[in-house]
């Protein structure tokens, strides 16, 4: 096994709060790894508890084949000997130090040669683009740039994992956006391993390999970024990643390859090859905003609903329909240009298939 | 998220034996050992000695020195008017330190830095004259009244000093440096873009003021709050100067009779309801503070603080700061300077009355010499030993979350509420005859050792301040970056806590420096401080020559800030030239 | 303890027996004094000119200052004064019970009246003093000055007093009224009816009196001396029903580390020359046979309200409370 950090049975708690439960995953050589969830969901207390900033209450952690935590001996390596490079939401630059004092600073700790440290932070800040910035304080750069000097330091010592603590989460959209495809690159070609730590979806489903998606201190679903978007594990999951409508609705027929529903006994709607049928009658249909067509009022098999709120994205229109008493979004192209008032049809092509009392509800949600 | 007190590294599997034995090495353990050792010898042992005594009488062990003191009801007069007196003068001394402190640091003032200086100088006014000063200018004959009376053409001045009220403005304009101290550090220190946020949003000033800056700053306040409050409920001279004519009593007045007669273990008593008081008031300023995560200032970004523009407003603020500063510190200045020249205490202003005597006096005194000199050591020596043993102390409340260590905290803090002849007392007692060690008491020593005792709250409350205001995550990240708990501590901490040590150092520096109820009781022939000849010569009736050492070492004061502000600036503005130069490796 | 007391008394007693004429004391005196400054410095300056074998190593403090650190240097059983010289002779009574005190035959004793010294050559008083009443001679008019404390009062509340209960001079004092028959408590509720002010210590009430806040005062004959020489607009008169006559003793320490040296400042200062000093100084000598200072009344002249401070020791705590419960 080639894992790079392997994280097995991990249990943290804060008094009586239970922060990480049983949580396991490994990530490999050249893997970008994501922990994925909402604020609380014990995502960074997992992240530290790989850092060595939190002790564990149980499991066993290994960074680079070698065991950093054990409950059972016990055994828990300081942060400063795990080897890791690490970049926090605040950035955590210092600012009594120099840029290079401060992407120095790992090597110095471990009485590198001035030489060597010399052209190891000039090659790391000219990966960075930072050059001619050396003697700046931190209190003279922007946010980004910042943000750079973090990255730089963690990256300085050729760690054996890098940790991100929703290093971008401070930065302006744009900013962001050209950040994350830069992390994306140094990590190709660095082949860092990296364990990175957002709360945003789409930060998570664009960078990485794989995405552990936790709530309330569990991992929910473990799986590249389509997997957890096309084939959530969870009513959680589902609900988390992206955009969903919920429609209540009655099984008609359940064949082998489709499944004939009917919402309201007006509408009838046909699910190719359901991943999984519940056992009742009624059931929950749940359906991400591009599983729905728009088509003309009248279309046979369509719902009938009205529009409400038409908001413009550039790339196409998002769409709020009202059917009935629930409200549904769809995502379309830019050549449907529906006014807001006029009525439509509605096709459903995709979907999921819940258990009624299956949290349905967003305050009922919280995993 | 909180992280806990954690066992070192056990890098391979060891016997339980070894394994605590490999914690007791961890420097933190240590560091707490040779803290509670000088934190026991430097305050636990004298209070010992002193309070111990307390509960004897007549060789025997007794509560009559505390029945004596709860049995009378103007004990208990005393106590509530010792609280609401300083709970008042804090609350005024808070309002006067926050304003200025924000006025003088961020907002576009001129001259900041004279005004600066001015605000910190009452501070260095000798606590005895600020009492009698006040009254040379605001009494029944005072300077200021006689003026108003001229000007208004009026028989009474709409004032009367001799009242709670005065009691509580002469504690407020003298006690106000402690906040602006502590509260313009913090403010220095603190990230612009979160009160930018506010005003992105389309907040006015004085409404981020209010929601973002103050809350923001509130350890710093509280810090300075709590040290004027405790040294408001401790100050002596002020009510009785004051308010024992009016028949207005607090604590230290009540506690002042014990002591003339003297009756050393029932003034210890009655000084232990005063330390009762302080641990209380401390608690609960620890209290409000709440978690020490919530008012982290200094993140891991990193900033420039913004300067608040006041626009049509700046000469209307500009005018009303130096009509204060012109109140409390010039005036109070200006009294002290002019009775050093008068040839008596309220004689006439006139030429006539104007004599260089009393300073060629204290020029020829070589004792007062020697007192400069020694009060600039003792001062130098006391503030570097409190700065550095306080810094580690808050170290391991802050941000080692070294539990044990709140007890340093505390007893740290304690004697800090005793009258200074309690402490002089227990001094005598400690170390005129110790068990073990020198004998300190009859040399110099006696007094570093009492400055250490009388101020180490000043210590903890600044360095603790400005840790709380450091990010955790400033830390975190040298450690993951492959420091130990020690580096880190050299390499990040310290650096970082350095404005609240300066802080802490001049906090001290100065007080010491004018050091004189603890002094007078302990001080012997050679050792002469400041306090003592300041003390000593108005006792003889030379309150003019008393006056004029006063105003001697005011310069002193001045310069030693004004260098202290002027370092800080080139460490600055070095590093800004090495940015704008972008050198070469150092 | 007595035993302790006892063996420096016997062992002095021996070397001052043995001792040939010739054997001059040298070393080190530690002198502790609340005489204020102006008055000490030059005795000890003038002692050192007549004994330059002997160094004076003088510790001033005021008068409360210097008592609790003798009472603490005492509780922690190291009392490091050679000659103890203050302003409050029940804090000498006080160190005579507990035996910290030795005695001591000064060749001077006959010249010094019996109400000057201990019967026991415990003490010696160095010095006297009076307190009587000061009045701003600006406020008041000559015919107008009191004479005696009941005209004093009618000065309501432009007359003042330091607390008894801050200042061992006016604690004194308040034991001389109380023991007095014609003055004695009603006195003290009369001047609360009138609104006679009440500060904290001497310098207060000096400062309100020179500077004009005060019209007159209980003074102290010396402090007064000392403001009118400097030019403030004071004097100071003995009042027809009494002052208050202070005697400022002076002591050897029983474990007094130079007892020889300290009995030569003792007779120094009770001597002839000493005394003579003093009265340059404007004080009544306390020895019978030199003439008091010019413009000041013989003792006989003056009447004293007599003190009782072995009354007062017992009597104490009852009258600061009673004080403390009038003002």
């Amino acid at each position: 096994m080639s894992a790079v950090v392997s994280v097995r049975g991990l249990v943290k708690r804060f008094g009586k709060v239970l922060a990480v439960d049983e949580v396991s995953f490994e990530i490999a050589e050249r893997e970008f790894f994501s922990l994925l969830g909402p604020s609380g969901c014990g995502k960074t207390t997992t992240l530290r508890c790989v850092a060595g900033l939190e002790t564990a209450d149980a499991g066993t952690i290994e960074i680079g084949g070698r065991v950093v935590y054990r409950t059972a001996e016990p055994l828990d390596v300081p942060p400063n000997e795990r080897g890791i490079g690490m970049v926090f939401q605040s950035y955590a630059v210092w600012p009594h130090m120099s840029v290079f004092d401060n992407v120095a600073y790992p090597l110095k700790v471990r009485r590198t040669p001035r030489t060597q440290i010399a052209a190891r932070v000039a090659h790391v800040l000219r990966i960075l683009g930072m050059e001619g910035l050396e003697q700046r304080r931190p209190s003279q750069l922007s946010g980004g740039q910042q943000q750079r000097v973090a990255l730089g330091r963690a990256l300085a010592l050729e760690p054996s994992v890098l940790l991100l603590d929703e290093p971008l989460s401070n930065l302006d959209a744009k900013l962001r956006e050209q950040m994350r495809a830069e992390l994306k690159l140094i990590q190709r070609e660095s082949g860092l391993p990296i364990l990175y730590v957002t709360h945003d979806q789409v930060e998570a489903l664009a960078m990485s390999d794989r995405i552990a998606v936790m709530c309330a201190g569990r991992v929910h679903q473990l799986a590249p970024p389509e997997a957890i978007y096309r084939r959530p594990a969870t009513a959680f999951v589902l609900d988390f990643i992206g955009g969903v409508n919920y429609l209540p609705c009655q099984i008609l027929s359940a064949g082998n390859d489709a499944v004939t529903l009917r919402w309201r006994g007006e509408g009838t709607i046909i699910l190719e090859r359901p991943s999984y049928v519940p056992d009742g009658r009624e059931v929950l249909l749940a359906m991400r905003p591009e599983d729905l067509r728009l088509v003309a009022p009248d279309s046979d098999g369509a719902l009938r609903g009205r529009v409400v709120l038409r908001s413009f994205y550039g790339a196409g229109f998002e769409y709020r329909i009202r059917l009935g008493e629930t409200e549904l979004r769809v995502a379309t192209g830019k050549d449907l240009d529906l006014r807001e008032g006029s009525a439509v049809g509605i096709v459903v092509a995709g979907g999921l298939l819940l258990d009624p009392d299956a949290p349905s509800r967003p305050e009922a949600r919280a995993c | 998220m909180p992280h806990t007190a954690r066992p070192i590294a056990v890098p391979r599997t060891l016997d339980p034996l070894s394994a605590a034995l490999q914690r007791m090495l961890d420097h933190r353990h240590l560091m707490f050992v040779v803290l509670s050792f000088f934190v026991f010898i430097t305050i636990v042992y004298p209070l010992l000695q002193v309070s111990v005594r307390s509960f004897i009488v007549d060789g025997a062990a007794s509560l009559a020195n505390y029945e004596q003191v709860f049995g009378l009801r103007r004990n208990y007069v005393a106590i509530w008017n010792s609280i609401w007196v300083s709970v008042l003068a804090t609350v005024l001394a808070a309002a006067i330190g926050v304003v200025s402190a924000f006025l003088v640091q961020r907002t576009d003032i001129p001259a900041k830095n004279l005004f600066r200086a001015l605000l910190v100088l009452p501070f260095a006014i000798p606590p005895l004259f600020a009492a009698i000063g006040w009254v040379q200018l605001a009494g029944p004959v005072g300077l200021v009244s006689q003026a108003w009376r001229w000007l208004f053409a009026a028989g009474t001045v709409p004032w009367d000093v001799y009242t709670p009220w005065g009691i509580i403005f002469v504690l407020a304009v003298t006690k106000y440096p402690f906040v602006l101290i502590t509260v313009a550090g913090a403010l220095q220190r603190m990230d612009p873009s979160l009160e930018e946020a506010a005003r992105s949003a389309g907040v006015g000033t004085w409404r981020i003021m209010r929601d973002i800056t103050l809350p923001l700053v509130r350890p710093a306040i509280y810090g300075g709050a709590l040290l004027a409050f405790v040294s408001s409920i401790d100050n002596f001279g002020i009510p009785a100067v004051l308010g024992m004519r009016v028949h207005f009593y607090v604590l230290t007045t009540r506690i002042y009779e014990a002591l003339t007669v003297p009756n050393m273990p029932l003034a210890t008593a009655m000084s232990m309801l005063l330390v009762g008081l302080a641990l209380v008031s401390m608690v609960s300023f620890r209290y409000a503070e709440g978690g020490s995560d919530k008012y982290t200032v200094v993140s891991g970004k990193s900033v420039t603080p913004n300067v608040v523009r006041l626009g049509r407003w700046r000469a209307l603020v500009t005018a009303g700061l130096v009509i204060l500063v012109i109140v409390i510190v010039v005036l109070p200045l200006l009294a002290l300077t002019l009775t050093s020249f008068l040839r008596y205490w309220g004689a006439d202003l006139s030429w006539a009355n104007m004599t260089l005597e009393h300073y060629a006096a204290v020029l020829q005194t070589a004792a007062a010499r020697r007192g400069i000199v020694n009060s600039l050591l003792l001062g130098a020596a006391a503030a570097t030993i409190l700065v550095a043993a306080t810094a580690l102390i808050s170290y391991l409340t802050v941000k080692a979350k070294y539990r044990a260590a709140h007890w340093l905290d505390v007893a740290g803090i304690t004697p800090f509420a005793l009258p200074g002849s309690v402490i002089g007392v227990s001094m005598i007692l400690a170390w005129s005859n110790p068990p073990v060690g020198p004998t300190l008491y009859g040399t110099i020593w006696i007094l570093l050792v009492a400055y250490i005792m009388r101020y180490m709250a000043f210590g903890l409350q600044t360095t603790r301040a400005t840790l709380q205001q450091i990010h955790g995550s400033l830390e975190e990240a040298a450690m993951t970056a492959g420091a130990s708990r020690l580096r880190v501590l050299k390499d990040i901490t310290l650096p970082l806590l350095r404005p609240g040590m300066v802080a802490g150092w001049v906090l001290i520096f100065i007080s010491a420096f004018n050091e004189l109820t603890v002094s007078v009781l302990i001080w012997t022939s050679g050792s002469e401080t400041i306090g003592v000849w300041i003390f000593l010569m108005t006792d003889s009736g030379h309150t003019e020559r008393a006056a004029g050492l006063a105003v001697l070492t005011l310069p002193v004061i001045l310069v030693l800030y004004l260098l202290m502000q002027w370092l800080a600036r080139l460490e600055e503005r070095r590093a800004e030239r090495a940015g704008l130069t972008e050198g070469k490796e150092k | 303890m007595k035993l302790k007391a006892l063996i420096p008394l016997t062992m002095a007693a021996a070397m001052a027996l043995a001792a040939p004429v010739s054997a001059q004391p040298k070393g080190t005196v530690s002198l502790y004094s609340s005489m204020v400054l102006r008055v000490i410095e030059p005795i000890v300056a003038e002692f050192h000119k007549r004994h330059p074998e002997i160094k004076i190593d003088l510790l001033y403090a005021g008068s409360v200052q210097l008592e609790q650190r003798i009472f603490a240097e005492l509780e922690a059983g190291d009392l490091r004064a050679d000659v103890m010289w203050t302003a409050n002779p029940a804090m000498f009574l006080n160190l005579k019970q507990r035996g910290a005190l030795m005695a001591y035959r000064s060749p001077h004793a006959s010249a010094i009246p019996e109400t000057m010294r201990d019967p026991d050559g415990m003490y010696y008083a160095g010095r006297i003093f009076h307190m009587g009443i000061a009045y701003n001679t600006r406020l008041v008019p000559k015919d107008k000055v009191p004479k005696t404390w009941n005209e004093f009062l009618e000065f309501g509340p432009r007359a003042a007093t330091a607390s008894p209960l801050h200042s061992g001079t006016n604690f004194n004092m308040l034991g001389a009224f109380v023991q007095n028959e014609k003055l004695g408590w009603q006195w003290f509720e009369k001047a609360r009816k009138s609104g006679m002010k009440v500060v904290r210590g001497t310098g207060d009430v000096t400062r309100g009196l020179t500077s004009g806040e005060f019209a007159v005062i209980k003074g102290i004959d010396y402090v007064m001396a000392a403001e009118a020489a400097k030019g403030a607009p004071v004097a100071f008169v003995f009042p027809t029903d009494g002052a208050l006559s202070l005697a400022s003793p002076m002591a050897i320490g029983a474990k007094a580390r130079n007892p020889e040296a300290a009995k030569v400042f003792l007779d120094f200062v009770l001597s002839r020359e000493g005394q003579q000093l003093l009265v340059s100084m404007h004080y009544l000598p306390v020895r019978g046979d030199i003439a008091p200072p010019p413009g000041m009344p013989s003792p006989s002249e003056i009447k004293v309200l007599p003190v009782d401070y072995e009354w007062m020791a017992k009597h104490g705590a009852e009258l600061r409370k009673r004080f403390a419960e009038l003002f």
